[in-house]
């Protein structure tokens, strides 16, 4: 136990008050001596009122009860700010908070000095939404800055703690890159460990300029393109054409009779309920295919019927919640972070389903929507044989695998399955011609959603690459795709992606280098 | 019983108590403190209770030397000793502030630049603003550079030291910390004190001539330093705080009217009080109007609060009732409802002050009932009812309206901390009181440890919330032994009066200064705890500031002085009202 110098005079004193109470002619003759019940009422009095107060207000004084209930404005509205209470404020501002970098050492958040000592983020908006910000009691932080602020108080120390991500900053910056100024997210994930090379999200903050009360309001009141809110991995977005793959993993793992088998033939139209309007091609019919060339050509009629007829809207519900689409997502990093779920996606399933939403499962329309870092989790997963991990923040973890279920036969068969697309005539066959020459093998399927109720009208390209037996994970989502189609618009950023990260070497580096 | 522990024993406990605490500032100091504290400072406050402590002891006359003269002294020499640690940790970790003479000069520039454009009363004023703003910067300059210092220290103790770190804890000025005349004065008078009184003339001073002459003199006293204050502009104004002087002058002036008038205080025979009540009417009004006085002169209501809750416990203890102290409490409390009145109690204020006042008239009622006494229930109960109603009436004059405009609003801080009633600059009032709490509260149970807190954010914590800032940092368990000194302080004093009789000159003197200082400290820690209305009171022998430290230790040293008389002086000097006999 150690003792401090203050405890030693808090004995100290006390032995000296001990020894005045036992001496002859202390306290105790003194009291004896006092005569007069006005004198020893108010003396008794007084002392145990005293003592009584002083434990009172040193212990249980400032409940979180009694300072919300003067936040909560019982006082006059300008002088009550966040930095009310002035103890916690000064604590949290005078707390050190430990270095984040990126794999590559690459500083991200730390302490720069300009007139005095500043929190600063070197990286600025490309990893706003990963690393957060903090800008003491003025607002509440967000991301790691924010677990690092309550990493102290759960631990009762004030010692920086470091955190040495998994996300590469040159990649970062590929991908905000290769974003180019459209809403959207691009995640880049190691599928034999789940790091997290990089999440880029567009529109992104400043997090040096939170602090600012101008900008902040600005930030807060962009309703429209929602700067603060990290699209890859707090929003989601309807599948669209990218839920194909999952549909088909739901029919082969129950061993429905697929839809070839009893003759499909895609005639351009399939209405599931009676009376609702119909599942279209948008003007051509694919004619006989089987569930390849349905992925292929991404026939909307066939995964329809698949889903919604030949499956069942529950039975592939009860599919995909076991491959986390009802799950909130859990990071593998130091508990701290999960602990305040600063980084948790949100959950996919639409509320409020009707029939008609039921029956656009199959093309990812109206009942479910996916997010971003789940997607990649998800690919990487296929990619791994069916071992699905969870997404890794921080450098140097050992993988974590997910409870979810897969068997290997299955996830040998989507990979099949995810070839299609990039065959000539594919939907993303046109993007990545010639990518074979670089060695890298792709696997990925588009995803064209339709207009959505809230204005969105997404557009995805869910992918990994393969070379050397190294495998990387590539999401893009794109919130607005403005009349494009996926594979004109995402797959080229994916190819930018991949070509990057062999640029970077991490096709021909050991899977689990710098562990 | 025998004397367990020897004097010098005690002495050196007492010194290493103070030195350890002295230390342990100095040791958190050099790791967070802005202003890097010298070694010099934790010297010479030791050096301080070291003389105090020894020389003091030695100086205590041989003959009639007590141990409850000798505990006296210690425990006021370990208060003094601990406080000087938390004087020197608030010195060398707190903003600077403006001090008195650049508030002067401040005020002077606005008055020639703005002569004859705005009346006096505009300059002050703005005068005012313009020093709340550069304290303001100062503070604010401040708790960034301490924010600067901590971040810098835990950075480099975490990655080595970096330029930037460097130039932080290296810019670091030293700081000089209080004045080393906080600590030679106190150390003077006390010594002084204990020559003159208890060498050579403590006997003389008692005697009947001298007796009457010190008792006229300190009347003299009291009014001229009542007349000074007037001249002077009231407290605000003045470097030394001349009220503090009524506390070693009034106790002189109690002893020798409870001595002449002690008839009509001490009703042993109830036919005198049937008598006579009116006497005791007018002696208690007599007694009343002297902190009242003071308080309509100086507008201090702190000092108004101690002066009269020292006064009252005299008189409880003089006349071994509980008479006056019920007859105080419940007058204070009607006082309160009647101030508080419109604003925060509207229609229940003449109910709730009616519930007091019969209240209190049982409670007399009983006691008097318990010691057969009920013609000074009846009188007692006369007094409070006639007060109340009276009171009742003038709050509502306009000119003691204006008066009571201080004490109104402590009143009502104390009453409703985190109220508005529409006034826009409330939270500022209460924003100091707020803070005490939180420091209070951030403490917990062993605090946060002597240097580590932030009791720089409570606003004037080296004096009017010197407690708030020690239980920051030395928990609730240092509040409660700061109390508990303070008890043993004041019971001790009192049982030192009680030996040299209840009914001398003498012991009276001896049980007006304790009560006094119990009385103090009471208010400031009440105040501070936000459980008496804030009356901005140092507390004694702990809280920086010139007046309050001399007049603390002048007040230890008559105690101890006047104690350690020759046992059978006290007989010899008590002079008994002839109407006694």
């Amino acid at each position: 136990m150690h003792i401090t110098l203050t405890q030693i005079v808090l004995i100290l004193w006390g032995l000296l008050l001990l020894a005045v109470l036992l001496q002859y002619g202390g306290l105790v003759e003194s009291l004896r001596a006092l005569k007069g019940i006005g004198v020893k009422l108010v003396a008794g009095l007084v002392t145990v009122g005293a003592v009584a107060a002083v434990i009172y207000r040193s212990t249980g004084y400032m409940t979180p009860e009694r300072e919300g209930w003067i936040v909560r404005g019982r006082t006059p509205a300008d002088s009550v700010s966040p930095g009310f209470n002035t103890k916690a404020r000064f604590r949290s501002l005078a707390q050190p908070l430990g270095r984040v970098t990126d794999r590559n050492g690459t500083l991200l958040a730390g302490y720069r000095f300009d007139e005095h000592l500043k929190r600063t983020y070197p990286a600025g908006n490309l990893t706003a939404h990963m690393v957060g910000y903090w800008t003491g009691p003025l607002r509440d932080g967000m991301g790691i800055e924010k677990a690092l602020t309550m990493l102290n108080d759960s631990l009762h120390d004030d010692l920086p703690h470091d955190v040495k991500l998994a996300l590469d900053l040159r990649l970062q910056r590929d991908a905000m890159r290769a974003l180019g100024g459209r809403f959207g997210a691009i995640v880049v994930m190691d599928a034999s460990t789940g790091e997290v090379l990089a999440a880029a999200n567009y529109p992104t903050f400043n997090p040096d300029s939170v602090w600012y009360d101008e900008a902040w309001t600005r930030y807060v009141r962009d309703t429209i393109s929602r700067p603060l809110t990290s699209r890859a991995i707090k929003d989601n977005f309807s599948p669209g054409s990218s839920i194909k793959p999952f549909i088909a993993g739901a029919a082969l793992q129950l061993g429905t009779p697929l839809p070839e088998q009893s003759g499909f033939v895609c005639t351009g139209t399939y209405t599931p309920v009676r009376g609702t309007s119909e599942i279209t091609e948008h003007g051509s019919a694919h004619g006989r295919v089987d569930m390849a060339r349905a992925m292929r050509y991404s026939c909307n009629v066939y995964f329809s019927y698949l889903a919604y007829g030949l499956v069942g809207f529950r039975p592939a519900k009860t599919y995909l919640d076991s491959i986390g689409f009802d799950e909130r997502l859990r990071w593998n990093s130091a508990a701290f972070l999960n602990e305040y779920r600063t980084l948790l996606p949100a959950r996919s399933w639409v509320k409020g389903r009707d029939e008609i939403a039921k029956s656009r499962l199959g093309i990812g329309q109206a009942s479910v929507k996916s997010n971003p870092i789940h997607v990649a989790v998800l690919m990487a997963g296929i990619a791994n044989g069916g071992i699905f991990h969870s997404p890794m923040l921080e450098r140097g973890r050992a993988p974590d695998t997910l409870r979810w279920h897969m068997s290997q036969t299955i996830a040998r068969k989507l990979e099949a399955l995810l070839r299609e697309p990039l065959l000539p005539g594919g939907t993303a066959a046109k993007a990545f011609a010639g990518i074979g020459s670089r060695g890298i093998e792709v696997f990925g399927k588009t995803g064209t959603a339709d207009r959505e109720p809230d204005g969105r009208e997404p557009s995805w390209f869910i992918s990994y690459g393969r070379k050397n037996g190294r495998t990387f994970a590539v999401v893009v989502a794109i919130q607005n795709r403005n009349g494009m189609f996926a594979g004109d618009l995402n797959a080229p950023m994916a190819r930018r992606m991949y070509e990057a990260l062999d640029g970077y070497g991490y096709y021909s580096e050991p899977a689990g280098a710098h562990r | 019983m025998s004397r367990a522990v020897s004097y010098p024993v005690l002495a050196l406990l007492v010194i290493a108590l103070v030195a350890v605490a002295n230390v342990a500032v100095y040791q958190a100091g050099m790791e967070w403190f802005v202003g890097q504290p010298s070694l010099w400072i934790v010297i010479r406050n030791v050096l301080a209770v070291a003389v105090i402590v020894l020389a003091g002891g030695a100086l205590i006359p041989r003959d009639g030397r007590t141990r409850s003269a000798e505990l006296v002294l210690l425990l006021a020499a370990a208060l003094f000793g601990i406080g000087s640690a938390v004087q020197f940790r608030l010195g060398a970790d707190a903003p600077r502030q403006l001090s008195n003479n650049e508030i002067a000069a401040v005020r002077d520039s606005m008055m020639s630049a703005m002569h004859g454009r705005a009346s006096e009363a505009q300059i002050r004023e703005e005068a005012a603003s313009v020093v709340r703003q550069r304290n303001g910067a100062l503070r604010r300059d401040f708790e960034q550079s301490r924010i600067d210092t901590r971040l810098a220290r835990s950075l480099e103790a975490a990655y080595g030291p970096t330029p930037d770190t460097r130039r932080i804890l290296e810019s670091r000025p030293r700081s000089s910390g209080d004045s080393i005349l906080f600590r030679v004065l106190p150390v003077l008078v006390l010594l002084g004190t204990l020559l003159l009184f208890g060498r050579t003339s403590a006997a003389t001073l008692l005697s009947s001539q001298w007796r009457l002459a010190g008792f006229y003199g300190s009347i003299a006293v009291c009014l001229l330093t009542l007349v000074y204050l007037m001249m002077s502009g009231g407290v605000r104004g003045a470097n030394f705080a001349p009220q503090e002087l009524l506390k070693l002058t009034l106790p002189i002036a109690w002893a020798g009217l409870l001595i002449h008038y002690r008839a009509a205080f001490v009703a042993n025979t109830r036919e005198r009080f049937a008598r006579s009540p009116l006497v005791l009417w007018l002696y208690t009004l007599l007694l009343l109007s002297s902190p009242l006085l003071s308080f309509i002169v100086v507008r201090d209501f702190g000092q108004f609060l101690v002066i009269s809750i020292a006064q009252t416990l005299l008189l409880g203890y003089y006349t071994r009732s509980a008479l006056y102290v019920v007859l105080f409490v419940a007058a204070t409390l009607a006082t309160s409802m009647l101030l508080l009145g419109d604003t925060l109690f509207t229609g229940t204020t003449l109910l709730a002050t009616l519930g007091i006042v019969v209240g209190a008239v049982v409670v007399l009622g009983a006691l008097e009932r318990f010691q057969r006494r009920e013609s000074l229930w009846a009188s007692a109960s006369g007094v409070l009812v006639l007060y109340v109603a009276a009171a009742f009436v003038l709050v509502r004059i306009p000119f003691v309206m204006r008066l009571l405009a201080t004490p109104r609003q402590r009143f009502l801080l104390w009453a409703d901390l985190y109220s508005r009633h529409g006034n826009p600059t409330w939270w500022d009032s209460s924003r100091q009181i707020v803070e005490a709490l939180y420091a209070l509260d951030a403490g917990g149970a062993a605090g946060r440890g002597l240097g580590y807190g932030t009791p720089f954010l409570i606003p004037k914590a080296s004096s009017d919330f010197v407690f708030a800032a020690m239980v920051e940092e030395m928990g609730s368990a240092g509040g409660i032994l700061v109390i508990l000194s303070f008890i043993a302080l004041v019971v001790i004093g009192l049982r030192i009066a009680t030996k040299m009789g209840r009914d001398t000159f003498g012991g009276i003197l001896v049980a007006g200064y304790t009560l006094l200082v119990a009385s103090q400290a009471f208010v400031h820690i009440a105040g501070t705890m936000n459980i008496l209305p804030m009356t901005g009171i140092t507390l004694p022998l702990v809280s920086s500031g010139m007046s309050s430290l001399l007049v603390s230790w002048g007040i230890v040293g008559a105690i101890v002085a006047l104690s350690a008389r020759p046992a059978n002086a006290g007989q010899r000097l008590t002079i008994r009202n002839d109407d006694e006999r």
